[in-house]
């Protein structure tokens, strides 16, 4: 069934329409929720009041148009409210589960210097790098979700960059 | 040296993980519900809820505060109790949660979630709404966005009884709301041994508004001993079907 059929299905109210909705989007959902968040037991909480509230506003949105973005969207500002309440937990590292797939992956090496770099850049930049090349965001979305200037958006894309290349070069690994 | 930055941060996000089978049912189960019922947080007159609790706190007295450990496939391991090796000591958190029920699960492995329900008067027991009020193991520990920062509160000595409980099986226990509908502050103490390493969690949960008096429920699991504490008037055993 095509998307917009499975959309008109589940804003009629059918369950079965609901439910297939659902688990062709959930794991999406889920997967932006845990890049913004980089903690499963968050991103489970964030991602599913973000699906939640995007099914309950199903009737708002323009069956015309691809429903991941517009699910996407309303994930990530869910999940970027989250990250600024951040302070309240103590968490293990962030992205915890993700070395161990990188491990076995072809590049795993370049992947997990890589990986560490992005890890560990301040919070700011590494939110514009997520962002940007892990959900595709282009500048403009992304100083509109994080309510900043484009010029510092792209900034802090530069200096992400760089960290990341002077990490990876410092571990020489390629 | 070459490195091409761009596709190894873009090739990162092969290795994203995928949701549990369980975060999966509970947003299936948001989802169709919030269809169903747009309102958040649905709340139901305390003071109906209150009485509920409070007739169904017999239940209590009836049998043991433990349930069969494998009623949810979570496996008894010693490994589940290791310490968080080189881990700074983790500080205590305290957290108001504007919440009807907490159902506090806690498994053989040392961790323990608190869940949000809800009384249906209809069906005359709670059900779950799906969301996680808190989570806490021996590596981690999160609460609710939704729930505001209290300041920690050291308890009051219990004026009842305190049961032992065998850390190899699970805990499921709800706690109620009083008639004030105030909500719960629900406090989450890290357990460290000599060497400042966690081995476990104490969890207290207490009515908001009566901070000062001793805890409804003051749980606490390590390695090799655990012990809970309930008021029983308030909090009690599930006794409904699955």
């Amino acid at each position: 069934m095509n998307e917009a059929k499975l959309i008109a299905l589940a804003r009629s109210g059918s369950e079965v329409g609901i439910r297939e909705l659902f688990h062709r989007f959930w794991p999406l959902a889920w997967q932006w929720a845990y890049a913004v968040l980089g903690d499963r037991m968050l991103a489970d909480q964030a991602a599913q009041e973000a699906i939640a509230k995007a099914f309950q506003s199903l009737d708002r949105f323009d069956p015309q148009r691809p429903f991941a973005p517009w699910l996407k969207r309303i994930v990530v500002n869910r999940a970027i409210d989250d990250l600024r309440h951040e302070r309240r937990r103590c968490s293990a590292e962030r992205w915890a589960e993700m070395p161990a797939v990188i491990a076995v992956e072809r590049d795993g090496d370049s992947l997990h210097a890589t990986f560490e770099a992005v890890r560990a850049l301040p919070s700011n930049q590494r939110l514009a790098i997520v962002l940007h090349y892990w959900l595709d965001f282009g500048v403009e979305d992304i100083a509109r979700q994080l309510r900043t200037p484009v010029g510092t958006v792209v900034s802090r894309l530069s200096r992400a960059r760089a960290a990341i290349r002077q990490h990876v070069e410092a571990n020489d690994v390629f | 040296m070459s490195f091409d930055l761009e596709r190894f941060v873009k090739d990162l996000r092969g290795a994203l993980p995928y949701p549990s089978d369980d975060a999966t049912r509970r947003a299936l189960e948001s989802v169709t519900a919030s269809v169903r019922r747009p309102r958040r947080f649905p709340r139901r007159a305390a003071s109906v809820a209150a009485v509920l609790v409070a007739a169904s706190a017999g239940s209590f007295f009836a049998g043991r505060l433990t349930v069969p450990g494998n009623a949810h496939g979570a496996i008894p391991s010693a490994a589940a109790f290791v310490p968080f090796g080189g881990a700074a000591a983790a500080r205590p958190i305290a957290v108001h949660c504007r919440v009807q029920t907490v159902y506090l699960k806690w498994d053989a492995g040392g961790r323990v979630q608190l869940l949000e329900y809800v009384w249906r008067i209809d069906l005359g027991r709670p059900v779950p709404t799906g969301r996680v009020v808190a989570y806490a193991d021996n590596a981690a520990r999160t609460v609710n966005p939704a729930c505001t920062t209290a300041t920690p509160i050291v308890p009051r000595t219990r004026d009842y009884d305190t049961a032992n409980w065998d850390p190899h099986r699970h805990l499921e226990l709800y706690c109620g709301e009083d008639v004030s509908a105030t909500g719960f502050l629900i406090q989450i103490r890290p357990i460290l041994n000599r060497a400042k390493q966690q081995i476990g969690n104490r969890v207290l949960v207490q009515d908001w508004r009566h901070r000062k008096a001793a805890p409804l429920l003051d749980a606490r699991a390590e390695g090799r001993s655990s012990s809970i504490a309930a008021r029983v008037q308030r909090c009690f055993k599930p006794v409904w079907p699955k």
